[in-house]
C-alpha cells in the first residue's frame, strides 16, 4: 500500500520548527561553531 | 493529444533540470543541529546500530534521494571554553564513528542511491585512502564519492601524534600532491584489459597490463600496484567543500560542492551504463509499492 504524502500547511510546518528549535542545543552548538570559527574562519 | 504536440511536450520535459536531493549525515547522535536527538521518536542514539543506517537508506532510497552525504572529523570540538566537556556532554559531532564502514551495507540495501563520504587526508599516506576508495568503488558499483577534507581540528592532529594541525595552505599544498597520487595510483596501474580470468592457463591477470606506480615528490614517495578501479577513465568521483575553497587548486578542476546541498556523481556508471533517471527509479518504486 503507497503511502501518499502532503505538504505541511503553513501553520503545521511553523510548529515543526518550533519544536525542532526547542531540542536544538545552545551549548553544544556553541561547542561545535567554536572549533568552526577558530579553525576555518580565522584558516588557523 | 496530436503526436506533433506529444513530441515536443517530451522534448521540452527531456530540456528540463532535474533537482537532485540529498541527505546530510555523520555517523554520530549529534550532527550538525546539535540536540535533535532528544527529540521525541528521534532514532539518532541509534547511529552505532547497522540496523538503523540499512533504515536510513532504504527510507532515502524509497523517498528517490539521489544521496547520502556524511561528515566527519578525527577528533572533539574543544575550543568552546577551552574544553571539550560541552561537545561530550551535549554530543555535538561528538562521539564520531567511521563512515566508510557504513557504506557496503547501505549500498547492498539499496540499488540507486549514491554515497559521499567525508575522508580527511592529513592522517594517512595517498595509497591507504586510494586503496580504500577503490575498494568502496567495487562494492557499490560506482556509487562512492570522496569529499575531500584537510581537518579543522587540533585535537585530530594531536590525536595522530601531531602537536596541532599544520597551517591552512601547507594542507592544501599537501593535498594538491595528495590527490595526484591518488589519480596516478587508480588510474596507472591497471589497464582495462589486464583481468583475463583464464582458468585453463591458470592466468587471472596479465603481468604486462599491470604496472608499478611511481612518484616522487616534494610530500610524497610511493611505488605501488594499487588494487585497481572499475575503470581506470571512471576513477571514483571526489570533490571538496565550498567553503574551504580558499586553498590551493586541488588536481583536475577537482569541483567544489557545498555539502549540505546536493552532489551527484554523475559521470558514474552503476554497471548498467548510467544512473537511472527520477523517473525511471519512480516507476521502479511505485511498482514495488504496488505489489506490496
Amino acid at each position: 500500500m503507497a503511502t501518499v504524502v502532503t505538504a505541511p500547511t503553513e501553520a503545521e510546518a511553523r510548529d515543526k520548527f518550533e519544536m525542532l528549535a526547542r531540542h536544538v542545543d545552545a551549548e553544544g552548538m556553541l561547542a561545535l561553531r567554536s572549533v568552526y570559527r577558530e579553525s576555518i574562519f580565522r584558516r588557523t | 493529444m496530436p503526436a506533433a504536440f506529444e513530441t515536443e511536450r517530451s522534448m521540452t520535459q527531456a530540456a528540463k533540470k532535474e533537482i537532485s536531493i540529498n541527505a546530510f549525515y555523520a555517523n554520530t547522535p549529534g550532527q550538525n543541529w546539535i540536540g535533535l536527538w532528544s527529540l521525541p521518536g528521534s532514532r539518532a542514539s541509534e547511529y552505532a546500530s547497522l540496523d538503523y543506517w540499512v533504515d536510513v537508506a532504504r527510507i532515502a532510497e524509497r523517498g528517490l534521494f539521489d544521496s547520502v552525504f556524511f561528515a566527519d572529523t578525527n577528533g572533539v570540538n574543544d575550543v568552546y571554553e577551552g574544553s571539550s566537556r560541552a561537545a561530550i556532554e551535549r554530543a555535538a559531532m561528538f562521539p564520531m564513528n567511521d563512515p566508510l564502514l557504513l557504506i557496503p551495507t547501505m549500498a547492498y540495501v539499496t540499488k540507486h542511491l549514491s554515497f559521499g563520504v567525508t575522508a580527511n587526508l592529513s592522517y594517512e599516506p595517498p595509497y591507504a585512502l586510494a586503496r580504500r576508495f577503490s575498494t568502496l568503488d567495487h562494492l557499490t558499483k560506482g556509487r562512492i564519492s570522496w569529499n575531500i577534507v584537510t581537518g579543522f581540528q587540533d585535537s585530530a592532529a594531536r590525536a595522530m601524534g601531531l602537536d596541532r594541525q599544520r597551517d591552512h595552505d601547507m594542507r592544501y599544498d599537501l593535498a594538491e600532491e595528495y590527490m595526484e597520487v591518488v589519480y596516478k595510483l587508480w588510474e596507472g596501474s591497471w589497464q582495462d584489459d589486464a583481468v583475463v580470468r583464464d582458468a585453463a592457463n591458470r592466468i587471472y591477470a596479465r603481468g604486462d597490463r599491470v604496472h608499478e606506480v611511481s612518484h616522487d615528490g616534494k610530500h610524497f614517495k610511493s611505488a605501488a600496484c594499487t588494487c585497481r578501479s572499475r575503470r581506470r577513465s571512471e576513477p571514483p568521483f571526489c570533490f571538496r567543500p565550498a567553503v574551504l575553497n580558499a586553498g590551493a587548486p586541488l588536481p583536475r578542476g577537482t569541483p567544489n560542492v557545498c555539502s549540505s546541498t546536493v552532489f551527484r556523481a554523475k559521470r558514474r556508471p552503476s554497471g548498467s551504463g548510467k544512473f537511472a533517471s527520477r523517473r525511471e527509479r519512480k516507476a521502479e518504486i511505485r511498482g514495488t509499492l504496488s505489489s506490496s
